[in-house]
């Protein structure tokens, strides 16, 4: 039990801290696209969300009038201060898929708006499940594998840790193996709720990926067969998938649609409105709820395009379904307000900081036995490169970000570019120092690349914390009050290694007294 | 009403911990009587209840939930900083434990 406890958190460790980081992240991505698009206004204007989709349309009938798909979403909740639009054209053979535009509208004029190329938050928070520069499947499954090593992990740790309510608040500050045994304990079982449910319901997410023959045997092999699964999953209805060309009909008014979602659902409430085959017998107009629930769907509408009347019959939601939804929605957090997701990334950080303190126990309990091995320099500096590395990486995708040239070409791929070799330096920098001297150092990298986030935001746009917290703007302050606070985590990470490393000094030199496992 | 389950929360941990003689001690205090433990265990696991009460007052049943998983990891989190930090000075039990 023991055994797999370690050794299987050992090898996937590094990959989970990269996913719970990233993860955690993403708990403010609505947060970070924004910050990483300082164009946008700073103060968004209060537009009415049926007359934004009505520019919207407008936009969306002049551009491509002869689309697949019109996606729109409003104005709005967290989301978004602006109009986006998302359209897909006809596929140009049979079976292929449709040029894709997206983008943004002003919600006030409907004009397009320009915001400098980023990944933003969303890539940030896709990382979690797709990594990066491979692909996507392959991603998942080298997620899954790691997660289901993690929901092991967490399994035997509560067995192995037999006085887990006897050490419920045990916690004694220091650098010794007993102190990081205590900080791995302590944050593993106050959030031990939210461990469990973050790597189940991640399992459950990709589970069509993992479980493909058991989808199989339901739905039948084949791409169609597996998108007919993940609608049926995902949105409880079939979406309609056809590409072909309808016969040319003129479209129902989409105003009295709105005016029934808003009678509805309360105004203000619609999440997109999504028109498949405009402009032809086949057109369909789904609207969907912007309010998101713990449990249960969101509402959604659906129009017949042509004569405007409501077609859809209720959504299909079986127990399981309803099950792996309220799950998926527990990891995702979409419902929470500003307390509650600061909850969620408190949680997270709490289980990447259980997935950090597990890598450094192991060097800890073993340094005495395995120091000098190749096998525990190796542990050792991947431990460096990761907890510190990985999150100087993730400073330096927000420094890139501003600093990057706003005209440059490719200029999204490139701040995912600096970030990775930003990590590769670090892992450089890591193998090549003594590992004592490096975990100092790069915490003191980290410090100042987060630290002083705030001062390069300052320095490159005019949306610094002067200016946010002047116009009441907090969630784009927290970005940078949020770097400034995982700064000064770091500077008290440096003094604690620089502790440590003073005291490892005349340790090795006194032969000390192996700390048997204790686990 | 967050402000409330949160502090519900710290008081029930606070109790919760001073149940417990390890603490107790850490802290320079007497022992504790087991009719004292089972009140304090009482009020401990009360106060928890009436901070899950103060969460679905808030955020609704379903929401408040999820809430209230997030309330107890926060509170005890700084509960556990502060008794670490509090006991800091006497750092001579390391084989306590065992």
């Amino acid at each position: 039990m023991s055994w797999l406890h370690t050794w299987g958190g050992l090898i996937t460790g590094w990959i989970l801290f990269f996913v719970f980081l990233t993860g955690t992240a993403g708990y403010g991505e609505i947060e970070l696209d924004r910050w990483m698009r300082p164009e946008k206004p700073l103060v968004a204007p209060e537009v009415a969300q049926a007359d934004a989709l009505a520019l919207g349309l407008k936009f969306a009938e002049t551009t491509i009038p002869d689309a697949r798909r019109w996606l729109l979403s409003p104005p709005g909740g967290r989301e978004q201060p602006e109009l986006r639009y998302f359209i897909e054209d006809y596929p140009e053979t049979e079976g292929g898929s449709g040029k894709r535009f997206s983008g943004y509208l002003d919600p006030a004029t409907g004009e397009k708006t320009q915001y400098r190329a980023t990944g933003g938050g969303r890539l940030l928070y896709r990382m979690h499940y797709q990594l990066h520069y491979i692909p996507r499947t392959a991603a998942a499954w080298i997620v899954g594998f790691c997660a289901m090593a993690m929901f092991a992990a967490l399994v035997t740790g509560i067995i192995i840790h037999a006085r887990i309510f006897k050490d419920f608040f045990t916690f004694r500050p220091g650098t010794g193996h007993r102190n990081w045994l205590d900080a791995h304990n302590v944050v593993g079982v106050l959030s031990l709720p939210f461990h469990l449910m973050i790597t189940y319901s991640g399992l459950m997410f990709l589970c069509y990926v993992y479980m493909a023959p058991v989808i199989a045997a339901e739905y039948g092999w084949g791409e169609d067969n597996r998108r007919a699964f993940t609608d049926m999953m995902f949105l409880g209805h079939p979406l309609d998938r056809d590409t072909r060309r309808a016969a040319p009909a003129p479209s129902a008014s989409l105003a009295p649609m709105l005016a029934e979602a808003d009678r509805l659902w309360g105004p203000g409430n619609i999440g997109f409105v999504d028109i498949t085959r405009p402009g032809t017998t086949a057109a369909r107009v789904r609207i969907v709820e912007g309010t998101r629930h713990v449990a249960g769907e969101r509402a959604t509408l659906v129009f017949d395009g042509v004569t405007g009347t409501v077609v859809d019959g209720p959504i299909v939601n079986p127990p399981p379904r309803a099950i792996s939804k309220t799950l998926i929605s527990l990891h995702e957090g979409l419902f929470a307000g500003p307390v509650l997701r600061w909850l969620y990334f408190l949680a997270g950080l709490m289980g990447t900081a259980m997935i950090g303190s597990g890598l450094i126990l192991w060097t800890k309990k073993r340094r005495a036995r395995l120091e000098g091995r190749v096998g525990f320099s190796l542990v050792e500096r991947l431990n460096v490169a990761t907890v510190c590395g990985l999150s100087t990486a993730v400073a330096a995708y927000l420094w890139a970000n501003r600093l990057l040239p706003v005209e440059m070409s490719g200029r999204a791929a490139w701040e995912a570019h600096v970030m990775f070799l930003v990590w590769a330096v670090m892992a450089a920098h890591a193998a090549l120092r003594p590992a004592a001297r490096a975990w100092s150092e790069q915490c003191g990298i980290a410090a100042a690349a987060f630290g002083l986030i705030p001062l390069v935001n300052a320095l490159t746009t005019d949306r610094h914390l002067g200016a946010s917290i002047a116009a009441g703007q907090w969630d784009l302050a927290a970005v940078d009050l949020t770097c400034l606070a995982i700064g000064i985590g770091f500077v008290a990470a440096a003094r604690i290694a620089a502790r440590g490393h003073q005291r490892a000094v005349p340790a090795k030199t006194i032969s000390p007294t192996v700390h048997g496992a204790a686990e | 009403m967050i402000v409330l389950a949160f502090f519900l929360s710290f008081a029930a941990w606070t109790a919760l911990a001073f149940a417990m003689n390890r603490h107790r001690r850490d802290l320079g205090w007497a022992r504790a009587t087991s009719g004292q433990r089972t009140v304090l265990r009482c009020v401990g696991g009360s106060l928890l209840a009436a901070s899950l009460w103060a969460c679905a007052e808030h955020w609704g049943w379903s929401k408040g939930t999820v809430a209230w998983f997030g309330v107890m990891a926060a509170s005890a989190g700084i509960l556990v900083l502060a008794l670490g930090y509090r006991t800091q000075p006497r750092r001579s039990g390391r084989n306590r434990r065992g």
